[in-house]
């Protein structure tokens, strides 16, 4: 008796180990189908709906039974719908049997895209959802925690780097590990979900060899997260969660003293180099022991983080830019003399951008203003600390931009810095403060959605400036629809970029309409 | 342990079948009815499940082959089957089953207690 009730608990485990599979059938029979018609496809739907309409009322899934009844006797025009739900309802046994560890959700308006994931992701534990639209997407996101999302770019009700943006700045999804699905090939879209640390970034159309290996490694690392939500496990300083929390503390004692509160960037120079020449351990050993020299040569009040990758940030209470820049020097030098055996005496050197936070900034603004300093400092030679920028090139064009977003801002004023003087202002306001103050901006730059003034408020008043009456003012937009493009030629604008744009045709387009001015 | 061979093209009801059995029995499995008639005649298990809508080769007639065979013929043969009318019932045992047990298989004791009956005699099926 005893072994004939063991035997229906394995035949219970057994049947739902076999779900995946099941699924993986459907689900990639399902992508012909949603396009036209495909004997193949429809008969292996067929084939499997009849096996599973013959055998799971015998598991105790009699409801499974009868709807693999309907889809194996659907008509051609219902077999996709009947498919659906019966992978659906496959999906939702195999999560409610097994105790689920990990939520994924994919983003994607093409359904075709979710099949192929889900066929091959599908497994106990993971419970897979579907969002087709940022909307739907932000209330599911809402509903719970995620162990992973996967985004595509181009949605019907907006651009997916919204959501990413939303995602990084809120503290309890900042850290969800996400993979990236998109058409969108160019250099800089990669570069800019890198910057959001996305996990990695999957070009349609999909490889399925690939898909599930990213899934699980990704899913690995947020089972790390989890365990160490605020701490670098590597250098044992705070993660950039934990920096955060931090700061906000010393942000506010500075306001309420009446302090200077400085912030620095650091980025190890030519960290890649003894990644590739020594390997990841040593790089990773290169990494431990510029926390530690961080840490050792830094005062106890001074808060410290790593930013991600090679870089770190540094939050100096009481302290001016200049006294912060003295400070970072000793850690430079201290650096330089700590020898790493497995590096050959290659020494550690590292540039950095330091400001002082300003009246109402937040830090993200402020790492903006540093990361300016910083992309100079390894412009001019690298193994150096920035507290102002160079004094500009009278040769080079100057241009203002507004954008919000400090991690396209970063990127933006990364890419332009090199063939121009680049002002940023951080909002509508800022743009129209500091346009007005200084009129001699050569072209401007402006993002459509930004806090206080939009893009279009600062289009208008601009032009009704005597000095930016005819000067080249170009939107950044991330939709391209007709009535904002309309809108933005109505109110005096000379063109238009829409994001994501390639390095080249963004650089392309500013010189076309500096062309006059030069 | 004696050896049942289990007859069955679905593989969902296959796996079924032998999970249920593994414990008391070594179960042999073929997946139509000429893969069974070929693994039959080289070991000959103790009793047959056969399921009845098989492809190419019906359930019917791999038992008229199996009663065809000379070495086979003595087998006890169950009909696995998805028609559970009761008139039915009457109908395989006249075609020479010796058993018929329905699908879906909700409750296994009526499986085993078939099974035990013809593999160790006892009470009459009837």
């Amino acid at each position: 008796m005893t072994s004939i009730s063991k035997a229906r608990e394995r035949l219970r485990s057994r049947y739902l180990d076999g779900i995946p599979a099941k699924v993986g059938v459907l689900r990639q029979a399902l992508r012909p189908l949603r396009t036209g018609t495909d004997a193949d496809a429809a008969k292996s739907i067929r084939r499997l709906a009849h096996q599973i309409s013959g055998s799971a009322a015998s598991f105790g899934f009699a409801d499974l039974g009868e709807l693999a009844r309907a889809t194996e006797q659907a008509e051609d025009d219902k077999l996709v719908d009947c498919t659906e739900a019966l992978s659906t309802l496959l999906e939702s046994i195999l999560e409610s049997h097994s105790s689920p560890t990990s939520f994924i959700l994919v983003i994607d308006d093409d359904p075709a895209i979710y099949d192929l994931v889900a066929s091959s992701i599908i497994a106990p534990g993971r419970v897979i959802r579907h969002a087709s639209s940022l909307a739907a997407a932000k209330v599911l996101i809402d509903s719970r925690d995620w162990q992973l999302i996967l985004l595509d770019l181009v949605l019907p009700d907006g651009d997916g780097r919204d959501l990413l943006t939303a995602l990084r700045s809120s503290p309890r999804t900042e850290d969800i590990p996400i993979v990236v699905l998109s058409a969108k090939g160019s250099a800089l879209v990669k570069n800019e979900c890198a910057a959001y640390g996305t996990e990695a970034y999957m070009e349609k159309p999909l490889d399925l060899e690939v898909v599930p290996g990213v899934v699980s490694s990704a899913l690995e690392r947020s089972k790390y997260l989890v365990r160490d939500a605020y701490e670098d496990s590597l250098t044992g300083m705070s993660n950039r969660v934990g920096f955060r929390k931090v700061f906000i503390h010393a942000l506010a004692a500075a306001r309420r003293q009446r302090q200077e509160l400085a912030v620095a960037l650091i980025d190890l120079d030519h960290f890649k180099r003894f990644n590739d020449s020594f390997g990841h351990e040593v790089g990773d050993r290169v990494l431990a022991v510029a926390g530690k020299v961080l840490r050792d040569a830094l005062r106890d009040s001074d808060v410290i983080g790593r930013w991600g990758g090679e870089e770190f940030v540094v939050a100096l209470p009481n302290t001016s830019a200049q006294g912060a820049a003295q400070a970072l020097a000793t850690v430079a030098s201290r650096l330089s003399e700590t020898a790493i055996e497995e590096t050959e005496g290659q020494t550690i050197t590292f540039s950095c951008g330091v400001i002082t936070m300003n009246d109402d900034e937040e830090l993200d603004q402020g790492l903006v203003r540093a990361d300016q300093l910083l992309y100079a400092a390894k412009r001019n030679g690298r193994n150096q600390i920035l507290h102002t920028l160079p004094a500009a090139d009278p040769q080079k064009p100057r241009i203002l931009v507004a954008e919000d977003d400090p991690v396209l801002a970063r990127l933006i004023l990364r890419e332009l810095a090199k063939d121009y003087e680049v002002t940023h202002a951080a909002d509508g306001e800022q743009a129209i403060a500091l346009a007005t103050e200084n009129t001699n901006f050569d072209m401007v730059l402006l993002d459509f959605n930004m806090p206080k003034v939009d893009g279009l408020g600062v289009l208008k008043a601009l032009r009704e400036q005597h000095a930016y009456k005819t000067r080249p003012i170009l939107m950044l937009t991330a939709v391209s629809s007709d009535q904002i493009i309309e809108q933005a030629f109505n109110a005096g604008a000379d063109d238009y970029i829409v994001k994501p744009y390639s390095r080249r045709a963004l650089l392309a387009r500013l010189r076309r309409h500096l062309l006059p001015a030069t | 342990m004696k050896t049942i061979a289990l007859v069955e093209d679905n593989p969902d009801n296959r796996m079924l079948v032998a999970t249920l059995l593994e414990d008391l029995y070594t179960v042999r499995e073929y997946e139509d009815g000429a893969e069974a008639m070929e693994g039959l005649v080289k070991e000959i298990p103790d009793l047959v499940l056969l399921d009845i809508s098989l492809p190419k080769m019906s359930g019917q007639e791999v038992l008229a082959a199996i009663r065809n065979n000379s070495e086979l013929k003595a087998l006890p043969v169950v009909a696995l089957t998805a028609h559970a009318m009761d008139g039915d019932r009457e109908e395989f045992l006249a075609q020479g089953f010796d058993a018929y047990v329905a699908k879906p298989i909700l409750d296994e004791e009526d499986l085993f207690r078939v099974i035990r009956v013809l593999l160790e005699g006892g009470d009459s099926l009837a």
